[in-house]
């Protein structure tokens, strides 16, 4: 598996897990959810980043040819990224330690509360999806992982290897 | 270098989203923000205070976490399997 893959990995993973923590504020109370759904922020840019080149080739290559699951994969990406900002911009809009502690005061309005559960739960079915069309490639990067740790080459079978003739 | 315009462009593209996000929500929703945060100080008591939820003690279930975790997976599911679902599904033939 290359560094590269590697790092995607365990950044997905973690930010997977992060959202998951961060998805319940009555668990962890509402520092620890704006705090880590901030620094989400900050991972989903690092996401952006590390997968960079797909998004400009796919961006330049949209309206010509484009295999019809990669430009649903295309959109389905970017409703993700606009529903993740409609979480954070309604959950600031709310918040009660990271707004006021730089001092500023927002009006109270009950409408950004129902966007913000509005906004997670469609963020948790896109995710889904998201997570579904990349499923295959989480499954074979877990399988290279694990693959590269159990086997070790001074105990591998040589016979392992052989083929079949009549297979 | 790159890498700096690359953050920039993906914050641009955001606070734009998020721009037009909050223009639509203030628009519809009709607060007048300004009057809300210019209000008299004396006044304070006709305000209904924010309703806080009081935090609850000992071990809390992450109901929630479980709950998004769900959602995750039957859509994820549904996703995977639901075309292979369809497809299983062939015209039963007519008995003669």
């Amino acid at each position: 598996m290359s560094k590269q893959n590697l790092t995607k990995l365990l950044i997905d993973l973690g930010a997977f897990v992060a959202l998951l923590i961060a998805s319940a504020p009555h668990f962890t109370g509402a520092a620890i959810h704006e705090w880590l759904s901030l620094s989400l922020g900050g991972v989903i840019v690092v996401h952006l980043l590390l997968n960079w080149n797909w998004i400009v080739q796919i961006t330049a290559r949209l309206f010509s040819k484009v295999a019809k699951g990669q430009r649903f994969n295309y959109f389905l990406n970017w409703a993700l990224f606009a529903s993740g900002i409609m979480i954070m911009l309604s959950g600031l809009m709310i918040s009660e330690t990271v707004v006021p502690l730089f001092g500023l005061s927002l009006p109270e309005n009950g409408t950004w509360k129902e966007l913000h559960e509005v906004s997670t739960n469609v963020t948790m079915i896109l995710m889904g999806l998201h997570v579904a069309v990349h499923w295959n490639w989480i499954t074979n990067m877990f399988k290279r992982l694990f693959a590269g740790r159990v086997s070790n080459p001074q105990v591998r079978i040589p016979a392992m290897g052989m083929q079949r003739k009549d297979a | 270098m790159k890498t700096i315009f690359k953050i920039l462009a993906i914050l641009v593209v955001a606070v734009l989203i998020g721009g037009t996000f909050y223009g639509a929500v203030t628009a519809s929703s009709g607060t007048d923000q300004a009057s809300v945060l210019e209000r008299p100080d004396d006044h304070d008591d006709e305000f209904e205070p924010r309703d806080r939820e009081e935090p609850d003690e000992g071990f809390m279930f992450p109901a929630e976490s479980i709950k998004s975790l769900l959602m995750i997976s039957v859509v994820g599911a549904l996703y995977l399997n639901l075309p292979k679902l369809v497809g299983k599904r062939k015209p039963q033939p007519l008995a003669s």
